[in-house]
């Protein structure tokens, strides 16, 4: 019984944050908008949008505090007796979180002023939404890992509907709030079967109680539990079949909001998932690999499959996400150590790639509207070489063609499968990379060889070096890999040696 | 320094080859040849540290360990090293000052010059490699660096073939060369060149089973070394992608195709001279090839008509003796011949690219003559590099090529009579050709008068008529327009130079008595390995035969295609099968074509159409047009927009998953 507050230090930073931009918020801002003069207003406006400026750069720094705290100077440990971990994997997959947060939020500034959703609530529920991510990652009981995730998706319900005048982005928000609601009954009910059948919420004693013998099957009650806590992670996840609201949330809310959905959010959401099933039902390993197994096949397949016809690049991206999670949870099948690094390998390379992709359609703008079409690629190799060159070594990259960083993270994750004997899904796997190389280089087509459409407008020069960071950290990757296999090998030692 | 070295031409490479275009022509052409020369004369201060002692090893990083296989980066520079450093950044420095020139008029300079010093840098890698597999990457670098050259003019069809050519057959000897680095691998669990080096002596007479014999190991693995070393070099059976590389610009002829990279295979040998010492079967084959490549492309050059092709089948019969004389255990020789042969063959090659740039891209010897009067210069140059390479006593090919033909006669077993015997008959067909193309080049009538677009211009030639009395007006010949520029003929000065000194100065080191100490460890000598030591010992006749047989060739020449024009034709009559042999250059390409291309075309041809067009494609189309469209769309149907949809889906996913983990 100890509280052990050090362990939790980056999420009392995030915590402390967060409060403090609302503080700041509340106490900067001008006088509502009724009772000033008309020829005020302008000036309201402004200061209003430069507090918001000043509370995202605030929490940018906030989320890179944590990010180093949580990686190099807090002690890893138990926290809230026992509800809390903070070991190899909790510390790799916030690193790893709290900077993709924080580029995606840095990225973002420029666009969201553009699209006047720039206030320091934002700011705040970015924030609040590392915090449940953070939370996610090290939770080691049932309470702490749906207090975390509820957390974390109360801040997504509002961010996806940030915009509430625009109608889509409304109809968004109430979508995924609705489905989001319905997952997490799904997960709450599978919680209550695993805590019925196992008679404790701490992961350490359910794995305990649901060490089986080889050949032997765990209960009933429990198997059900197990996966129905599966569908609510897939949900978050955007796993296939729970990954119709992706798309449709992708699209409508505001677009650095879907680049946080594609990356922290599915690096978090990931981190869960090992921590539940690698965790708390790592004994029963047999058990459940079939169902992540038939996820990742779905996934992979309706990812594959489903981007062939689109013609929006955002909603391309969202059945890339959707295929590319299924490829990871092709690695986290195996139920293995390397199944575990695998996963959090291809989480992080998939999120700095599609990081560096959107912060390129953040700038595909013509005369200040958005131009998302995949025709709108049309030709860019001969207006703008060097993004063409980057977005090009981007798309390879997920469609994993040697020697790019997305090619190691398939390499890694078929590795997994196959050791752990999963051959039918590494030939669903190759299937679906095949189909999804077909979209990936289809852009590459779009840019290089046909005529060139209108130019865009010119790019903050912000976003112009995420591309180039991106594209450069997908083409280096083959050198050492920045030591992140290192990384992820010692989360998985972590978790599977039973934790820190 | 070293890294300086390897490293500045692939920096120049690539500022040409991705900046060429902002950077404009001049400086897509000077910096790549800015580096290089800074290179060479890095070459040169390394050659002269490593003649005082001092050899050194560069770790750059470890590239692959897995397993057993542990492979670095490594820069090593001894004896031998040093030697082509020099080699390679001189003429390569060289090649890039002419080429500023050569290529004036071509569109796409920045491209030549990102191919020839990228060239340039794989050849370092290859030389100063310290391991198999960087000689390997070398190796291959080259061989693509060739192959880009080759086919520079990539608008000409006879480029792209000859490029195609180049590259097919040297895979084959790739091929060895991959076997036989695996077959080092397997025997010694390495691949560094110290352990395997180290280790060699223990594995002499260990055999394995192969079909129904034993065969030695180390003799297996140089044999397959040896076919790489062939490809590369251009040795008989894998020589026929030479004469057509002549294909590609002539600065890359002088460079690629005579100086440097064919000369790989010799280097190979030399720097594997500790594996080749206990493999002595393999040595023998060494120099039964070398010596009927010497014999081969020398007779050949007789009587081909394209004045590169003739200059590709000397190098060609030069490099034979390079192999003969690497094979009878003479390294120090071979490497000599190499370093003479460098100078002379770059001067020739580039000589023959002035004359070419002179004559308007006319390559063809019959349609020139009497050229020295207009190009003097170059002519004196052209006359020097053919002494030298014909061995007139005390420039560079004497000391060296009369080195070989000792050492041929001294070789033990009778693939060294062979050689010797070929030796002295080639020298005497080297002699002929090479003056057969002065005479006919620089001398005699004027055929080129007679062509449907005359050159020079009426104007001009008054002016040269008038200039005919003033033999030796320099001045005046060089403000002849056609005389190359003085970027062109400055290299081809520097190499006059080399062509004439280069022998006298170094023979004394590279192969007199101090030879020892010279290259150091570089090179191995076996126990029974005295070759060295015997050859300054032979009878006084075989001193002089080179000579005799030198200005035999030079006097048959001087008949045929000086005194008596018409007797070349007659003799072409009376000799008619040997001749025609001769012309199609011993029906080799004939034979290849109707042994492996066409066969290889048909088996193509049908795995295209039937197995790739109607099974393959067949079933993509059916998938890719049918099945997958259709999927999508039932995709996009499920993709509603209801979230009474989404949920009910989410539902059967639940269902299916729940039912999954409890049956």
């Amino acid at each position: 019984m100890s509280l052990n507050l050090a362990a939790a230090a980056p999420e009392l930073i995030l915590a402390v944050a967060a409060l403090a931009i609302l503080m700041f918020g509340v106490l900067r801002a001008p006088a509502p908008a009724y009772l000033l003069a008309a020829g005020d207003k302008p000036a309201a406006a402004l200061a209003e949008r430069r507090n918001a400026a000043w509370a995202l750069w605030f929490a940018v720094g906030a989320l890179i505090l944590a990010a180093l705290w949580a990686g190099f100077w807090a002690p890893a440990g138990r926290a809230f007796s026992d509800a809390f971990i903070l070991d190899g994997l909790s510390r790799y997959a916030k690193v790893a979180a709290f900077l993709t947060a924080a580029a995606a939020l840095a990225l973002s500034r420029d666009l969201m002023g553009r699209l006047e959703a720039l206030s320091y609530e934002y700011a705040v529920l970015v924030v609040l939404a590392a915090l449940g991510m953070g939370m996610m990652a090290s939770a080691n009981d049932l309470i702490s890992l749906y207090i975390g995730l509820e957390l974390q998706s109360l801040a997504l319900y509002v961010l996806a509907a940030l915009r509430r005048d625009d109608a889509r982005a409304t109809e968004a928000g109430l979508k995924y709030f609705v489905l989001g609601a319905l997952s997490s009954g799904l997960l709450l009910f599978g919680a209550s079967f695993v805590y019925g059948y196992t008679g404790s919420i701490n992961f350490d004693v359910i794995r305990a109680v649901t060490a089986v013998e080889e050949g032997h099957n765990l209960s009933v009650g429990l198997l059900i539990g197990i996966s129905l806590m599966a569908c609510g992670i897939g949900f978050k996840l955007s796993a296939a079949p729970f990954h119709m609201w992706t798309p449709d949330v992708y699209q409508g809310a505001p677009l650095p909001i879907a680049a946080f959905f594609a990356s922290a959010a599915k690096i978090a959401a990931a981190a869960m998932l090992l921590r539940l099933f690698y965790g708390a039902f790592g004994e029963a390993t047999s058990q459940w690999r079939d169902i992540l197994a038939v996820l990742a096949a779905a996934s992979m397949l309706v990812g594959g499959f489903g981007a062939l016809v689109q013609t929006n690049v955002v909603r391309l991206l969202a059945y890339s996400s959707i295929g590319n999670v299924g490829f990871a949870l092709t690695g986290m099948a195996a139920g293995t150590a390397q199944g575990i690094s695998s996963g959090l390998l291809y989480m992080v390379i998939y999120a700095v790639t599609t990081l560096g992709v959107f912060a390129f359609l953040f700038g595909m703008r013509r005369g200040g509207k958005p131009a998302l079409a995949i025709s709108d690629f049309a030709g860019l190799a001969r207006r703008d070489m060097a993004s063409a060159l980057c977005l090009g070594a981007l798309m390879f990259s997920l469609a994993g063609v040697p020697p790019l960083a997305g090619f190691f993270a398939k390499l890694y994750a078929f590795q997994a499968a196959w050791t752990a004997g999963l051959g039918y899904l590494l030939v669903i796997a190759v299937l679906a990379a095949v189909v999804s190389a077909f979209y990936y280089i289809r852009v590459v087509k779009v840019m290089f060889f046909d005529e060139p459409a209108e130019a865009f407008d010119p790019q903050p020069f912000g976003q112009r070096l995420a591309l180039y960071a991106a594209a450069a950290f997908s083409l280096i990757f083959v050198i050492g890999g920045f030591g992140l296999p290192e990384a992820a090998q010692r989360a998985a030692t972590a978790l599977i040696g039973g934790g820190a | 320094m070293l890294t300086a070295i390897v490293f500045l031409p692939l920096i120049g490479s690539l500022i040409s080859g991705f900046f060429g275009k902002r950077l404009g022509e001049t400086l897509a052409q000077w910096i790549p040849t800015g580096l290089l020369f800074v290179s060479a004369l890095f070459s040169w201060i390394v050659f002269a540290q490593t003649l005082g002692g001092e050899d050194r090893l560069v770790r750059l990083f470890t590239w692959i360990s897995s397993g057993e296989l542990q492979t670095d980066w490594a820069l090593r520079a001894d004896p031998l090293t040093a030697v082509m450093l020099v080699v390679v950044t001189t003429v390569s420095a060289l090649v890039h000052l002419y080429s500023v020139g050569y290529m004036a008029e071509d569109p796409s300079k920045a491209r030549f010059f990102s191919y020839l010093s990228f060239f340039t840098f794989a050849m370092l890698m290859l030389v100063t490699a310290d391991n198999f597999l960087q000689m390997f990457f070398g190796w291959e670098g080259v061989g693509v660096a060739s192959y880009l050259l080759i086919g520079f003019w990539h608008q000409k069809d006879s480029a792209n073939a000859a490029s195609m050519k180049a590259f097919i057959v040297n895979r084959v000897g790739d091929f060895g060369f991959l076997l036989g680095m695996f077959g080092v691998f397997a025997v010694f669990r390495s691949l560094d060149f110290d352990t395997v080096f180290a280790a060699a002596p223990q594995y002499a007479e260990s055999t394995f089973h192969f079909l129904w014999m034993e065969v030695k190991v180390l003799e297996a693995i140089c044999f397959l070394l040896f076919i790489g070393a062939m490809g590369k070099s251009a040795q008989f059976f894998l020589h026929t992608w030479l004469p057509d590389a002549m294909e590609g610009p002539t600065p890359v002829s002088a460079l690629i195709h005579a100086a440097t990279m064919v000369t790989a295979g010799v280097v190979m040998i030399c720097r594997l001279s500790p594996l080749f010492e206990w493999a002595p079967g393999a040595l023998a084959f060494v120099t039964f090839i070398g010596a009927t490549t010497a014999l081969f492309a020398a007779t050949v050059g007789l009587v081909q008509n394209d004045i590169k092709r003739i200059i590709a089948y000397s190098t060609c019969s030069q490099l034979g003796y390079m192999f003969f004389a690497a094979g009878l255990g003479a390294y120090p020789v071979a490497m000599f011949h190499l370093f003479t042969h460098a100078f002379f063959k770059a001067l020739l090659f580039l000589g023959a690219g002035s004359v070419i740039h002179a004559m308007h891209h006319e390559q063809d010897i019959r349609k020139m003559g009497g050229l020295w009067r207009y190009i003097p210069l170059t002519f004196v140059m052209m006359v020097v590099g053919t002494l030298a390479i014909t061995g007139l006593p005390l420039l560079s090919g004497f000391y060296s090529k009369d080195a070989i033909i000792e050492v041929a006669f001294v070789g033990k077993g009778w693939t060294a009579q062979y050689a010797f015997f070929v030796s002295l008959l080639v020298a005497a067909m080297t002699s002929f050709y090479s003056w057969r193309l002065i005479f006919k080049v620089f001398f005699g009538p004027r055929v080129w008068k007679d062509d449907p677009d005359p050159y020079p211009t009426p104007v001009e030639e008054a002016h040269d008529d008038h200039a005919h009395g003033d033999d030796h007006g320099h001045g005046h010949h060089e403000l002849h327009p056609h005389e190359s520029p003085k970027t062109m003929l400055i290299p081809i000065g520097v190499l006059t130079v080399g062509a004439i000194l280069a022998g006298a100065i170094f023979a004394p080191g590279f192969i007199g008595d101090g030879y020892e100490e010279f290259w150091r460890g570089s090179i191995f000598f076996g126990p029974n390995n005295h070759v060295m030591h015997d050859f300054h010992y032979v009878p006084l006749w075989v001193k002089f035969a080179p000579f005799m047989m030198m200005v035999t060739g030079f006097f048959i020449a001087w008949t045929l295609y000086e005194r008596r024009r018409d007797l070349p034709a007659k003799l072409a009559r009376s000799q008619e099968a040997l001749y025609t042999f001769f012309l199609n250059r011993w029906w080799f390409d004939q034979a290849y074509d109707f042994l492996f291309v066409k066969p290889a075309q048909a088996l193509g041809r049908f795995l295209w159409k039937k197995g790739d067009g109607a099974t393959i494609d067949g079933a993509i189309d059916g998938a890719s047009m049918k099945i997958a469209p259709a999927i999508a769309g039932l995709l996009r149907r499920a993709q509603s927009g209801y979230v009474f949809h989404y949920a009910f889906a989410m539902i059967l996913g639940v269902v299916v998953l729940v039912g999954l983990a409890v049956v």
